[in-house]
This record gives C-alpha cells, structure tokens and sequence, in this order.
C-alpha cells in the first residue's frame, strides 16, 4: 500500500501549528517576505503558510480562483498545472492506468480501483476520524480530458485533469482541477487536520510532481523507508 | 549501521538507523568510502536554514563503492567506484536535457514546501534540509542514490578516493562558477573565500584561462594554499582598509573582469557593515551577511560579471544600482555537477586539477561531531573535515 507522506508523525500536527504562530505575530509592517526565512523553529507547515501569505501579497482584483490558489481559502477549488515533456496521448494514457492516482495523491487518500472507472477514496485524519467515498469517471476525452466526480460525499467531490500541447513544442501542459467539499467547516481548518498542514494548492502541485516524474521516469522520488534517526523516517 | 543526524540546532550525533534499501527501480545503494563536511551545511547546522528535522541524516558531498542496483538500472554495475554530485538529477526533464541538472523537475518529493519559497521546486539533494527533499545524507556508512544511470560517475584508477571526493561538490561548483565567468585571454579573475569551493573556483578559473586569479580570504593558511595549489594573488581583507581600493590598485584601476563569491550568508569582514549584519542577522531581521557579496559587486569592472556561489537566503541592502548601473551580468546556481563531471574527471586523470590537498582533516564517523566543530571554528587549518565511515 502507498505510504502517505507526512511532514512528521501524526503528534506532531498540533505543535506544527501552534508554532505557526510565532513569527506571524512577530511580523512587523516592512517586514515583508522575510517572514519564511525565519521560520525555522516554527516547523514545516508555519514555511508553507508563511510562504503562501507573504510572498503573495493582495492584489487588486483577482479573481476568487486566485485567492484560493494562493493559499487558504473557504474557496472550494485549486487548479494547477505543469509542463511535461510528453505528448498528450502518453499523458492521457498514464493518468488513465487505474494504479496511477493511487500512487501520486497517496499522500492526500488510499484509492483503490474498483472497476468501470470507480474508485473507492479514503482519506485518515490524525485524530482517529476516516473518511470514505466514491469516485466515478463522468467525462472521458482521449488525449484531451478525465473528469471524475464523487457519489455525493467526500472530501474531493471532483477532480478533472486536462492536457493541451505546450507552446514551443515543449510537450504537454497539464492542468489538475481539484474540487474540494469538507464536511463540516472551512476548507483550511479540513485541510489542516485531514492533509498533513498542507495549502490545498500545494496538494494539486504535490500530485502533479509526482505525476511528471512517474511519466518521464518512471518512478515518484520519495523518502519513504530511508534511514533516519526517529520513528517516521520521511 | 552507523550515521551522523542532526539532532538540533548546533547538535550533531552519531547513532544506529537502518540500512537504507532500493526503494525505486532506477536506484543504487553505495557504500560510502568518504564524505565531507561543506560550507553550506553550517547554515542549517547554525540553525539560519529551516525545516531540518531532529534525526535527519546530513552529509551531501561523499564517493563511494555500489553495492546493490535496482532493477532499472543498465549502466552502473554493483563493485564499481563513483562519485555522485549532490543535486540529484532525472536526466529525462527539459532541465536535465539543458544542463540544468541541479534544476530537475522530477527528484524532490516535497516541492510543496519548496514552491511558496522559489516560486518553483529545484532538484532534491542528500542530506540538506526537507525544503530541498529531505533524502537522507551521505555520512553514513551506506546511501541510496536514485537515478544512478544519471547520478554515478565512474571513477577511473589513477584517481584517488580523495581527488574523486571533491568532484561531488567543490570542484563542479567552482568549475561551473568559473565557466559562469565566461573567461577570455588575459582576464583577471577574483574570488572572495579560499575554502573548498573558493579553492576550487581560482583553480578552475586558470584552467579555463584567466591570466591572473585573486584570492581573498583572512586565514593565512588559505591563502598559503591559494598561492601554492591555484597559483593566485591573495588579499588579505584583514591588513587592508578597503578590498575595493586594493583591488582597484592590483587592476590598474579597471577592478576584475569577473568576481566570484564563494563565502555566502554567513560572511565575515571588518567595519560597520559588517556590524550591521551581525545584529541584524542576530534579532532574525535577516539571514544573511552579505559583506562578501557586496564587495564583490563595487569591486567588479564596468560590465564585468558576478559569479554568485555563496549559498543566500535573504540579504539586506543588495547593491542592485551598482549592478544595474555598471552594466553587470549576474550569474548564479547550485552546481549542475552532472554537467561537467566528464571535464572534471578528464582534468583529475591528468592531474590538471586534484583537489585532494582540502582534506585537511581526516575523521572516523564516531568523530564526526568533532570533525564539524573544527571545520566551523577552522581550528588547526581545517578547510575539510573528511569522513571515513
């Protein structure tokens, strides 16, 4: 089975962000992006979040999409796409193998295929609770696009890859929508406990790495069962 | 087996962990024969660098033997010697097509926390803080290298262990530094820092042409070997009033044609500016002094470029007018390694460049805490402390 990769065990979450607080309330008008560099003894997640916030500061009309790309958001969406040098079709056919999404967002659910283009999700929180659903394929477009969408429940209720060729014929472009509908508040308060402190944006990102190294190599670089002196080596 | 971790802010140990084993078709385990400490990993040992985490095994700089292959690996066969550079790089990414081997797309497995720093995820690397990938490090007494087809370099006989060593991450930096330079017949080149990679750099600029190098540095043992091993002018920031000044004077007025940093973000210099980073980087208002980093742009000729090796976080007060003004070209990278590995070993075999003399120090992993305290405090000469596991 797909580990999940963690940033720590699960007991550490709540010292990640209580941490995340310090140099947040620390910071100081001129300040600016210096904040992520000085996260360092608030952990992993306050880096994330630091970076998230301050290296993009407010513009002046974005759109909703943009906000919730930036970071936390109670918007229930993030795209994100990445340039792989390959052509669509391969890409298309990658994604399409039933033991592909499992491997690239084994950190985020455990899916297992189920046949006809379902796919049972599950997704662990830290604290015991799990969550189950259903995913099935509703568009499928070779070379083009693969939409999946849930039962009705879930934490991702849709999830919909699109390939177009890149421009300088360098490859594909790769688009990841990803719609999430956590139950029971705020997106970024789910998100913390259930995905490991990480900004939903960095999720589709996360997979799309993963998908861009499974495609061009064959493998997802990963740090699972590597020496280390703890418990969780990763 | 046995591995040196970080076990926190100025903290280093030595303890058991598990062997690491193939985990991905493409990987090779080596025993390692030798690694050393770098420059670079004082930052995150000093706790200037974030997300380290307690346990991690560190160490990026390192040669050794193959052990074990995974099953995708053609090339590289168990029982042969190599050096690996330290950015571990895919080969098959529009990065590792270019050269750009450091900036591979597809070997960190947690670009999330690197993407809100860059904008962009770089290649992951051994032993060197979880934003950039958090692989296990190479003092210990085995590794895994992923990619090995991409990532192992055979060491031919006649190059030692000790030469090969340094070809996983001084010299490629230095060299690529100096080739950043782009240096023509009767440029003067100058480099501020005569450790590993600075030694390198000034070694590198001759090979690659430049009519005169100058070294500047504080440590008269550094800059002895500056003028024995690379054949430069050295400088001694300590015993002049202005490095600017001097180097105007030793160029005839022109300053260098290119100017390489190899100190970084934890620079030392003389005067106010210098006191200004201590207390700055002290209340966490920056990361970085920056002193080497600014002289090198004021120094630098009209036009001239600046060959950035140092390894930064944030720096306060970056001369940008200077630079702008002046017409400079700035280059910068953490070594594409892979790319001049050929040129390096070919230089190695002819004895053009051995840069075995910068293992000062020679440890035992037990020793290793000890062996990163000399390095830091450059006790009794250290300029590496090398690890024989």
């Amino acid at each position: 089975m797909p580990d999940r990769s963690g940033n720590g065990r699960p007991g550490d979450h709540r010292e990640t962000f209580r941490a995340s607080a310090g140099p947040r309330e620390q910071a100081r008008p001129g300040f600016g992006s210096v904040g992520w560099a000085l996260a360092g003894a608030a952990g992993v997640a306050a880096l994330a979040v630091l970076g998230a916030q301050r290296l993009d500061p407010p513009k002046r009309g974005r759109t909703q999409e943009t906000d919730a790309a930036n970071g936390w958001s109670d918007e229930p969406e993030v795209k994100y796409s990445i340039t792989i040098e390959r052509p669509a079709d391969v890409l298309y056919r990658v994604w399409r193998d039933p033991e592909t999404l499992p491997r690239i967002v084994a950190f985020l659910a455990e899916i297992r295929p189920s046949g006809e283009g379902r796919s049972e999700w599950r997704a662990d929180g830290p604290l015991g609770q799990s969550h189950a659903w259903v995913m099935q394929i509703t568009e499928d477009r070779p070379g083009e696009l693969i939409r999946t969408s849930s039962d009705g429940g879930g934490l991702v209720t849709e999830c919909e890859i699109r390939f177009r060729a890149a421009s300088g014929d360098r490859g594909t472009v790769a688009t990841l929508r990803i719609r999430f509908d956590p139950p029971g508040g705020m997106l970024g308060d789910v998100a913390a406990r259930f995905f490991d402190s990480v900004v939903p944006k960095a999720l589709a990102s996360k997979a799309l790495h993963a998908f861009k190294s499974l495609v061009l190599t064959g493998e997802i670089p990963t740090t699972d069962r590597q020496p280390a002196a703890r418990r969780d080596p990763r | 087996m046995r591995a040196l971790y970080w076990n926190g802010v100025n903290d280093l140990r030595v303890g058991t962990v598990k062997d690491p084993e193939i985990v991905n078709p493409r990987d090779a385990i080596l025993r390692v024969k030798l690694s050393t400490t770098c420059g670079s990993d004082l930052h995150f040992i000093d706790g200037y660098i974030p997300t380290m985490k307690a346990g991690d095994v560190i160490g990026h700089e390192f040669m050794g033997e193959v052990v074990e292959v995974g099953p995708a690996v053609r090339r590289v066969k168990k029982g042969d010697r190599v050096v690996v550079p330290s950015f571990i790089a895919c080969g098959e990414c529009w990065y590792c097509q270019e050269k750009l081997f450091s900036l591979c797309d597809c070997t960190h497995p947690k670009p999330e926390l690197q993407e809100p720093l860059l904008g962009y995820p770089t290649a992951g690397i051994y032993g060197y803080t979880h934003a950039f990938g958090g692989y296990a490090g190479s003092h210990a007494e085995y590794i895994r290298v992923p990619h090995a087809d991409v990532d192992c370099f055979k060491v031919p006989e006649g190059v030692a262990d000790e030469t090969a060593l340094f070809l996983s991450d001084a010299a490629p930096t230095g060299y690529m530094g100096a080739d950043f330079c782009d240096i023509r017949p009767g440029d003067t080149v100058a480099v501020w820092g005569c450790g590993g990679v600075g030694l390198m750099a000034q070694q590198s600029a001759r090979l690659l042409g430049a009519e005169r190098v100058i070294a500047i540095d504080r440590f008269p043992e550094r800059l002895r070997m500056a003028r024995e091993h690379a054949g430069s002018e050295t400088l001694d920031y300590t015993q002049v009033h202005s490095v600017l000044e001097a180097l105007k004077e030793m160029t005839g007025g022109r300053g260098p044609d290119a100017c390489i940093d190899a100190v970084g973000m934890e620079a030392h210099g003389t005067g106010p500016q210098y006191a200004y980073d201590r207390v700055k980087q002290a209340l966490r208002l920056e990361t970085d002094r920056g002193q080497a980093l600014r002289e090198a742009v004021m120094a630098c000729r009209k036009g001239g470029t600046l060959s950035v090796l140092g390894v930064y976080g944030l720096i306060d007060k970056f001369p940008m007018g200077v630079i702008m003004n002046k017409g400079m070209t700035v280059r910068t990278a953490q070594q594409h390694g892979q790319a001049y590995m050929d040129q390096l070993l070919a230089h190695a075999a002819k004895g053009e460049l051995n840069p075995a003399y910068l293992a000062t120090h020679r440890f035992s992993l037990e020793d290793g805490p000890r062996g990163y305290d000399m390095f830091k405090h450059k006790t009794d000469g250290c300029v590496r402390a090398v690890f024989a596991p």
